[in-house]
């Protein structure tokens, strides 16, 4: 019997794939210059996403494909948060990869670069739409595989490659501990469809196959969205990726991971909520002091980043772990603040190179607040942001996850992220201080500013001071849209 | 439980898993890891056909044993004329692998040892039925056609992938 297919619900991903197909073709034009690539792939995503708004404005939603894809409120701005994150990336992308000299080997391979940032988005946009595991298993591999890929995509650097492959090895690895949370959940429930696995645990006691497979789950997740103790993958490979591809692998990629881990925990298990709510709370705890501390003893400030985001990882398990409707909306909310002022951290310490090189060390930034003002102003709203200070998007995103702990009752937990955050201003006013305070070693040179590069970072700025200001924008859409 | 030749023939297949998986990773030379990684595949198509599952206990033997193992002796082939590896593994390192293996392990076990009822598919006097036409039907015309699509989008970044990696730059 064959199914029923809506095709309007898969609208975006279908836009998603057909501009893949485009870069593939268009690719294989010798004279076309591969920049046209770069603006394609973003035209693609901002039609997917004008697609992925009007359904949200219309409530546009279903379950397709014999059950096996959900298009609901939570799924439509998960696609939301993909898709400005592959905007953005995209935007920032164009100019850094044509680079300074006349690469023409490096301008060849741009092709490949766009198409998979392009299918990582369509495994993202598959997980979180995922209403079984397999697919929210495959959405996992097709994002996994290109972002291997993008990781070592330098090859000629050793650190770009070296990154590739840690990052193949441990998240393949996490693959298999995911793929077996899976086989012993179905071992336990006799069904990989989430709704149908609800059913099942709502019905009697847990066995512990069931248990075990959900144990298995958290650890698979944890390396994919690199909470602590499994996130040491995570500086290595933010250090020897692209700069670029390091800011989409801290956004896109962490946010699906977090969609598929809160419809599988919060839909599939919810009535496990009581053995799997205390993990979580532990989980939480640790991923952002470990981060935390661990990023003041950075001087790099790729890896301060890394460390920082697995920080930020645990912010958002305190939204998970009070698991009620605030939770998870407070929990979307911050992971799309947080792809928006990661990324444009990440744009602004591109925009910061030097004929040299990216600056990287943090004493790299002395003085860049009199050399290159607009920049290091840029810089300072993303890292404020970061630490959560008002009015920035940063301070929306932790007032509303916190306010959901305490509704919870997980004040303990609330206190410790309070402490982390104020732990976590240190380091980065440590750079606003470095760029505004401190006397450069030598001569800063002034490059001229690459164009995409500064409109991907003015509208992340945009983006971060109007959540911050009218934070009612976009929380109401987020909290309309909880599971 | 009674002890029948079909019992036998199991645990015959079980040991030749769990022995030649141990061969795979402590032998030094990679021809003979490669070897013994054969009968390894092929006990988990035998484990495979105890299950019912006859289509993938045959496409385990074709895609694993026939084509995935030829595939790594050529990539050892190609790749370096020498088959004794040594890999450094420091102790602290095999200490921590130790640790997590044993607590997986007594994880499975305590799973094994407290889940009520297990059943026992190959005894529970059913005739054998083939999977092969229902996979088609349920992967090509039913509920399972979207893990399929994507499943081939997931073998295009592969080739992709693969590709970028490894082809040899073009000389201006």
């Amino acid at each position: 019997m064959p199914i029923d297919i809506n095709w309007q619900l898969l609208m975006p991903e279908l836009v998603i794939g057909l501009t893949l197909l485009l870069v593939l073709v268009f690719d294989m034009i010798d004279s076309l210059s591969k920049t046209v690539l770069g603006w394609l792939t973003i035209v693609g995503a901002g039609i997917a996403l004008w697609v992925s708004v009007t359904m949200r404005l219309d409530s546009t939603y279903g379950i397709t494909f014999g059950g096996m894809f959900a298009v609901d409120g939570f799924s439509v701005f998960f696609n939301i948060i993909f898709l400005v994150s592959t905007m953005l990336v995209s935007l920032i992308s164009i100019n850094y990869l044509r680079g300074d000299s006349a690469d023409r080997r490096r301008e060849r391979r741009q092709g490949p670069y766009y198409l998979l940032i392009l299918l990582a988005t369509l495994g993202m946009m598959l997980m979180a739409a995922g209403n079984e595991l397999i697919v929210v298993f495959l959405g996992l591999e097709l994002m996994s595989l290109s972002l291997y890929v993008l990781a070592g995509y330098f090859r000629e650097h050793a650190v770009s490659s070296e990154a590739g492959m840690k990052y193949l090895l441990l998240g393949a690895f996490a693959s298999a501990f995911f793929l077996y949370g899976i086989a012993l959940l179905y071992g336990g429930t006799g069904t990989t469809s989430i709704p149908a696995i609800a059913t099942v645990v709502a019905s009697g006691s847990p066995s512990p196959l069931l248990l075990a497979g959900m144990f298995l789950l958290i650890v698979g997740f944890g390396f994919k969205v690199a909470i602590v103790p499994f996130h040491q993958w995570a500086p290595d490979v933010y250090d020897g990726a692209p700069t670029t591809i390091a800011a989409f692998i801290s956004a896109g990629p962490k946010a699906a991971g977090f969609a598929a881990f809160l419809r599988i925990f919060t839909e599939a298990l919810q009535h496990l909520q009581p053995e799997w709510g205390g993990v979580v709370i532990l989980l939480a705890m640790l991923t952002m002091t470990v981060g935390n501390v661990l990023a003041i003893a950075q001087t790099n400030i790729k890896r301060m980043l890394a460390y920082s985001s697995v920080a930020h990882a645990g912010y958002v398990l305190i939204g998970v772990a009070a698991a009620n409707r605030e939770g998870i909306s407070s929990a979307m909310l911050y992971l799309l603040v947080y792809c928006i002022m990661n990324i444009g951290a990440f744009a602004a310490v591109i925009l910061a190179k030097t004929s040299a090189g990216e600056r990287l060390t943090l004493s790299d930034y002395a003085g860049l607040g009199f050399r290159k003002p607009l920049l290091a102003l840029f810089l300072t709203v993303m890292l404020l942001s970061l630490a959560g200070f008002p009015p920035t998007a940063g301070f929306v995103g932790k007032f509303y996850v916190f306010k959901s702990a305490v509704q919870a009752g997980h004040i303990w937990l609330v206190a410790i992220g309070a402490v982390n955050t104020a732990i976590s201003a240190f380091y980065y006013l440590r750079v606003v201080v470095t760029m505004y305070m401190r006397e450069p070693a030598g001569e800063v040179d002034v490059s001229p500013y690459p164009r995409t590069l500064v409109v991907g970072l003015v509208l992340a700025a945009i983006g971060v001071l109007l959540i911050g200001i009218l934070p009612s924008l976009v929380f109401d859409a987020a909290q309309n849209s909880g599971l | 439980m009674e002890f029948t030749l079909k019992t036998l023939i199991f645990y015959g297949f079980a040991l030749l898993t769990v022995a030649s998986g141990i061969v795979v990773v402590t032998v030094r030379n990679i021809v003979h890891a490669a070897f013994s990684l054969m009968v390894t595949l092929f006990g988990v198509a035998g484990l495979y056909v105890f299950l019912q599952a006859d289509f993938l206990a045959a496409t385990q033997v074709i895609v694993y044993v026939g084509g995935i193992l030829v595939l790594i002796l050529f990539g050892v082939m190609m790749t370096s004329g020498r088959l004794e590896m040594r890999i450094h593994i420091e102790r602290g390192q095999l200490l921590l692998g130790a640790v997590v293996a044993i607590a997986l392990l007594m994880l499975l076990l305590a799973v094994i040892a407290n889940t009520p009822q297990w059943k026992n598919v190959a005894d529970d006097g059913t005739q054998l039925q083939p999977t092969t036409e229902s996979i088609g039907t349920l992967i090509l015309n039913g509920q399972f056609l979207l893990p399929f699509e994507v499943v081939s989008v997931l073998l295009l970044v592969a080739l992709i992938g693969a590709a970028l990696i490894s082809r040899k730059e073009v000389r201006e």
